[in-house]
């Protein structure tokens, strides 16, 4: 029991925050940091232009973070960073996330990369094999953290980090950002919130059914 | 996993496309609620652009399109209405 109050857990994080979808990511993604864990974590935050590359590649070497949040555009074969620069291509540089759990918010990573990252030894890689899709607010853009239809894509989301930090396994976290974008979806089904609001439903229940764990479900970071 | 790329190189039956097209053009969705589709779009989209890309049958449209699939499918499903009930 002493052993856990004093174990500390390296986390890598990345907020690009260089538009308005990364700029939304950016400071939902902040919530995370602010939480109370169980276990000491030790955020290394990679924010704006340092989510690149060289930064990312460094840490993974140098800091062994057990667990990794990337949040960021991509594709089947690409993390993006800051401007859309590649952070891990499949092929090039997946294998430095080896032995880590891995939340990767961005389109399709989990379509052709997560499952090369597993392959080369990566314990679990949570992501989505479609397009992440999001409803915003225009009105809202410049405060994004009151624009509360953002908040329901992204708040799945954050629980999920937030429960992988908690100690929770990969599939148990996955369940629990279901079970969170399962209860925002209902909202916007009885149509009662405004006209049209069903549509806000499909989107959440399209990020809903493309979020997938790959490698072993029981992994956690301890 | 379903391999993306065959999947949206398959043909979309017009009829669908017209479907999903109608489902777009008479939503009231507010003007100020856009969407997004990863890095695909500049700016979030309004329902008329959303149309406008499920019209080409651009990459954003395919999306959108399957997306829609998937909803419809899940309402067949009985899955949403679990969640309503839920």
């Amino acid at each position: 029991m002493w052993f856990k109050q004093f174990k500390m857990i390296k986390c890598l994080i990345t907020q690009p925050n260089s538009d308005k979808v990364t700029s939304y990511l950016f400071h939902f993604g902040k919530e995370i940091l602010k939480e109370n864990y169980p276990i000491k974590i030790q955020f290394m935050n990679l924010e704006g232009d340092k989510a690149n590359k060289n930064n990312v590649e460094s840490y993974l070497k140098k800091q062994d973070p057990k667990i990794v949040l990337f949040n960021g555009h991509g594709d089947d074969w690409t993390i993006c960073g800051y401007k859309d620069k590649d952070l891990i291509m499949m092929n090039e540089n997946e294998d430095l996330l080896k032995e880590k759990i891995v939340y990767s918010l961005s389109c399709s990573s989990a379509a052709k990369l997560g499952q090369s990252a597993v392959l080369k030894g990566t314990k679990a890689f949570i992501g989505y094999s479609d397009s992440f899709m999001i409803y915003t607010d225009s009105e809202r853009e410049a405060t994004p953290l009151k624009d509360s239809i953002a908040a329901s894509f992204l708040k799945p989301s954050n629980k999920l980090s937030i429960s992988l930090l908690n100690g929770k396994s990969a599939n148990e976290s996955s369940e629990k950002s279901k079970e969170e974008f399962q209860k925002e979806t209902k909202k916007y089904l009885t149509g009662r919130l405004f006209e049209g609001s069903e549509r806000i439903a499909m989107a959440l229940l399209w990020n809903m059914d493309n979020q997938v764990v790959l490698g072993n479900p029981d992994a956690t970071i301890e | 996993m379903i391999n993306k790329m065959e999947e949206s190189k398959a043909k979309i039956e017009p009829e669908l496309k017209e479907i999903v097209l109608q489902r777009i053009l008479s939503s009231k969705l507010p003007s100020n609620i856009r969407l997004s589709v990863g890095n695909s779009s500049e700016e979030p989209m309004g329902m008329l652009e959303m149309a406008e890309h499920v019209r080409k049958e651009d990459e954003i449209g395919q999306k959108i399109i399957r997306m829609e699939l998937n909803y419809l499918k899940i309402l067949k499903e009985g899955i949403v209405e679990k969640i309503q009930s839920g």
